[in-house]
């Protein structure tokens, strides 16, 4: 089973890193290195990777076309071609990741591509090894998160929760609005887990509310109550 | 001033390339600052631990740092007003010693010192009134550590062999000056991070049964804007603005919350159940007089007379003011006071001389 929550993607810049924010769920524009003529297999990896990020972003815009589509065939046109997508991605990353090893952005979206194929275990290990390459890397801790939700592995995906809270909030809530959809998912198919899902949804309140209270413990928190 | 010059100033003389030092940081925290010319290492902060409590940096060799900020108090003295060296009292309650490496200024009262290291030659040097009372007692304390061996290893360890004391120095014997004593005790204040309490287990490490319902509804109350807490005592050390390796989040954080006509610095609440009496005068003995005090306030808002908008906009009930109580208690951390009681902690003792 596929996880019902639409998860739009933020593609990462990998020259000039900073500045990716990966929040709220909205469409962002993936950014391509520029090309070059010189092929070392860095050069490689980096070209196989910006193909990934211009299919991702198709795929993306595929997806979320079949979502809003009302027209079933549509819709499943759109989901077909989405999937197609993803799947051009997956091996532009995969390429990508062979070329270079240490590029830890290609895993990432190595482990993107995969989740939106539905291949769990794949994307895990793809974050695995993106957060080995680069300790605390938070869009990864986010993907893991929900490709954790993905495998309905709950306490899996609370700890990631965890691990992502203290350092990038914005990106916790985007996680937590994740498992609200998973929840959401369980409750409308109830005999689909084994999951109790009232603690489920208790722990979420529980964050939910401690997020909003403890908002100016943060730099941007205690900077506003100053204005 | 041309000690507080040197302070700035002089060049980490022949210390080798420090490796880089391992903060332990509780979830949450950022890399504290360390100013470029004191930088972190183990060496200098086990010596400055040691300095920090040790009695013979005082005028009378029964004072130390220590005893106006004891570790079992999260480092303050459980007085209204701090007592020197010769017994005389100072204008202010001692402040805690808790996250003091975020602080952006140090002190109850005024915007400067911004440093610890410049921030310590007061209770080193005042004279009025004396608080460990060294001044004119360098070259002494100097000679004294020097002769020490385990010191004279310290100090080597910590800043490299000696070279000729830098114009200013107060006081050089081998490795041991002032300015090291200074930025050895510096470095350790920079260690004295407090992030363990049950609150932050409860935010950071999900452990949602560590906090009893009444500390979770005193936290509601606290970070609510009717009660308001939160707008002043923010941050990560409840303190309003702090500063950190990528700098500062604003400027230091003033307030008036009904104890002085004049903005008195917004002061950490972590470990605060440890730390009393209250307020920078210590007027009040405990917790729920400080909470009677904000009720107070709250019940004089409500009639049209606000000191600060961020303060309780209503009176708040017995229940109300137990909660909040039952929160702050919840903000010690016990790992932080049991970390430095060391056994061997000298017992210093204030008057005679
Ligand atoms: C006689 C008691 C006494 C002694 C001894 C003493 N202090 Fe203090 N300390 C105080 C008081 C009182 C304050 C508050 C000062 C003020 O604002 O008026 C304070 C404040 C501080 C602060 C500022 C904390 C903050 O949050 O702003 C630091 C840091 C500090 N002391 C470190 C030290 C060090 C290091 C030593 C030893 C070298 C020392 N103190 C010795 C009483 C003492
Ligand atoms: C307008 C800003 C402001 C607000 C709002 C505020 N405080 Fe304070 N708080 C201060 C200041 C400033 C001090 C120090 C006053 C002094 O020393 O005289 C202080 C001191 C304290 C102290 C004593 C700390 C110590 O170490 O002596 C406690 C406890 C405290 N506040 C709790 C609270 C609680 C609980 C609330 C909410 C009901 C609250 N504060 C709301 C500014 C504020």
């Amino acid at each position: 089973m596929r996880t019902a929550v639409p998860v739009s993607c933020a593609c990462l810049l990998l020259t000039a890193l900073p500045a990716w924010s990966n929040g709220g769920g909205s469409m962002s524009m993936p950014q391509r290195m520029p090309e070059v003529r010189q092929q070392s297999p860095a050069d490689l990896a980096r070209s196989a990777y910006n193909d990934g990020v211009r299919y991702v972003k198709k795929a993306d815009k595929a997806q979320a076309a079949s979502l809003e589509a009302k027209d079933p065939g549509k819709k499943d046109k759109q989901a077909k071609e989405a999937q197609e997508l993803y799947g051009k991605a997956l091996d532009s990353f995969r390429q990508a990741a062979s070329l270079d090893f240490t590029m830890p952005e290609a895993w990432n979206y190595l482990g993107y591509s995969s989740r939106k194929l539905g291949k769990y275990d794949e994307a895990l290990a793809a974050y695995e090894k993106a957060l080995s390459l680069k300790p605390g890397y938070a869009d990864a801790l986010e993907y893991r998160g929900e490709a954790f939700l993905g495998l309905n592995r709950i306490s899996d995906a609370q700890q990631a929760y965890l691990d992502l809270y203290s350092g990038d909030r914005g990106l916790a809530g985007k996680l937590l609005g994740a498992m609200k959809g998973w929840l959401a998912t369980q409750r409308a198919n109830p005999a689909s887990t084994a999951i109790n899902l009232d603690d489920v949804d208790k722990w979420i309140q529980e964050r939910a509310q401690i997020a909003g209270q403890t908002a100016s413990l943060t730099r941007a928190g205690t900077a506003a109550s100053w204005r | 001033m041309l000690l507080a010059a040197l302070l700035a100033v002089a060049a980490t003389a022949r210390a080798g390339p420090p490796a880089a030092y391992a903060w332990q940081l509780p979830r949450g925290f950022p890399p504290p600052a360390v100013p470029a010319d004191n930088p972190m290492s183990q060496a200098k902060v086990d010596l400055g631990r040691r300095l920090f409590f040790d009695p013979r940096l005082s005028v009378t060799g029964r004072y130390s740092c220590a005893s106006c900020h004891q570790p079992a108090r999260a480092f303050s003295d459980g007085r209204a007003l701090a007592l020197g060296a010769t017994g005389a009292t100072l204008p202010h309650n001692a402040l805690a010693l808790v996250n003091v490496a975020y602080s952006i200024s140090l002190g109850w009262t005024r915007r400067e010192p911004r440093t610890l290291e410049a921030q310590m030659l007061e209770p080193m040097l005042n004279e009025h009134p004396v608080e460990l009372g060294l001044r004119g007692r360098e070259p002494a304390l100097c000679q004294a550590l020097a002769a020490d061996q385990d010191y004279a290893a310290g100090f080597a360890a910590a800043f490299g062999e000696p070279g000729e004391a830098a114009a200013g120095e107060p006081c050089a014997a081998g490795a041991v000056t002032f300015v090291r004593i200074v930025r050895a005790i510096a470095a350790f204040e920079r260690t004295l991070i407090s992030g363990g309490s049950a609150f932050d287990r409860y935010v950071f490490r999900g452990e949602h049964d560590v906090l009893p319902a009444s500390a979770k509804r005193g936290m509601a109350l606290f970070f609510s804007p009717r009660v308001g807490c939160s707008g002043c005592h923010s941050g990560i050390n409840f303190a309003g603005n702090w500063r950190d390796a990528k700098g500062a989040t604003g400027a230091a954080s003033f307030a008036v919350d009904g104890t002085s006509v004049r903005p008195v610095r917004v002061p950490t609440l972590r470990n605060v159940a440890l730390t009393a009496p209250y307020m920078h005068d210590g007027r009040f003995a405990t917790l729920e007089a400080v909470l009677a005090h904000y009720a107070q306030l709250g019940t004089q808002a409500a009639r049209g007379m606000s000191l600060d908008p961020r303060l309780p906009r209503a009176g708040l009930t017995a229940d109300e003011r137990a909660e909040l109580v039952a929160f702050l208690d919840s903000l010690t951390d016990p790992a932080f006071v049991s970390r430095f009681a060391a056994p061997d902690e000298p017992a210093a003792t204030a008057g005679g001389g």
